[in-house]
């Protein structure tokens, strides 16, 4: 009984505070993820496994977690108001060439993290040639250029 | 041939006027903005808490000082589950054996472990163990606990006929 109260506990703790920190990647990691999510691992093991290395210990574990996961993305499917609250929505930051300078404040992201994703993905130069923006629910940004980007301009 | 894709289906998102087909929620996506930086004031409540010692494991409040009679027992106030603790005994009567009993109820949430000097139970009847230990006036003598129990219990320690009584509560 303690183990999967311990496990839910632990899964619900850090599902909560990883949605509360606003954190908008654990994907791309900065040096400041990895240390976090390498203390975070840490922690994480000793609350949920407590003096009980048993085998019998880390499977009721393991299975604990794994059906919680199930149940969720069916509570997710069946109820999208869960699917907002557990894993956010999509934000538009830049909608049509213009910048929602109220969207990148809230979500403490600047123009120089658009411009990485616009030439990661898609090789452009400039803002301007950036039809949309959006952050995903999975927090990296995507970016969908103008059909006819601007030529950069003379030297 | 046309196709038969139904536009703007319930499971489908919708086009805004810019053309970009999203659900993005914005209303709810602004709630939950607000609510994350409430979420990074608790955060910042939880640390000066526990920095406190209102989570147990040290700091000013997690201790409590009782007394009874001469001696000062200064005792766990806030304290975690399985974890290890102390209760200090310090001594002002008169140097010899001294005779601490121990609450049973206290005991259903932690055990002793032991002590400095060595502690020997002398008896132990319904209402708990009685402790012996050998110490001189203004010693302090340590007693080893570990938690077992998440609670609140009370703190009932009767040292050489004189009663102490304090709470404890025991985090999960």
């Amino acid at each position: 009984m303690d183990t999967v109260i311990r496990g839910l506990s632990i899964y619900f703790i850090l599902l909560a505070a990883t949605r509360l920190s606003g954190r908008r990647t654990l994907a791309q990691t900065t040096p400041f993820d990895l240390v976090l999510i390498l203390i975070i691992a840490e922690t994480t093991q000793q609350a949920l496994l407590g003096d009980d290395f048993s085998i019998t210990n880390a499977v009721v574990l393991i299975v604990t977690l794994f059906a919680t996961d199930v149940a969720l993305s069916f509570v997710k499917q069946k109820a999208p108001v869960a699917a907002l609250v557990f894993d956010g929505a999509p934000t538009v930051l830049i909608a049509d060439g213009s910048i929602d300078s109220v969207a990148l404040k809230r979500a403490r992201i600047d123009l120089d993290e658009i411009l990485e994703s616009a030439r990661k993905i898609h090789g452009l130069e400039r803002l301007d040639q950036i039809q949309h923006a959006v952050m995903e629910t999975g927090g990296e940004i995507s970016i969908v250029p103008k059909k006819h980007p601007i030529e950069s301009p003379p030297a | 041939m046309q196709t038969s894709v139904a536009r703007n289906t319930p499971s489908e998102p919708p086009v805004r006027p810019d053309g970009l087909q999203i659900r993005e929620a914005r209303r709810f996506q602004s709630v939950f903005w607000t609510v994350e930086r409430i979420a990074w004031g608790a955060f910042a409540l939880i640390i000066v808490a526990a920095l406190a010692g209102f989570t147990g494991g040290g700091g000013p409040f997690s201790r409590q000082t009782l007394h009874a009679g001469a001696t000062e027992i200064n005792a766990p106030r806030i304290a975690r589950r399985n974890a290890d603790d102390t209760l200090r005994l310090r001594f002002g009567a008169e140097e010899g054996r001294h005779r601490v009993a121990i609450g049973a109820d206290m005991l259903e949430y932690l055990r002793i472990e032991g002590g400095v000097p060595d502690v020997h139970i002398r008896m132990i009847d319904s209402a708990g163990p009685t402790l012996e230990i050998d110490a001189r006036a203004g010693a302090v003598a340590h007693l080893h606990l570990r938690t077992i129990r998440a609670g609140v219990t009370r703190i009932a320690l009767v040292v050489d006929g004189e009663p102490a009584k304090g709470l404890l509560l025991i985090l999960p």
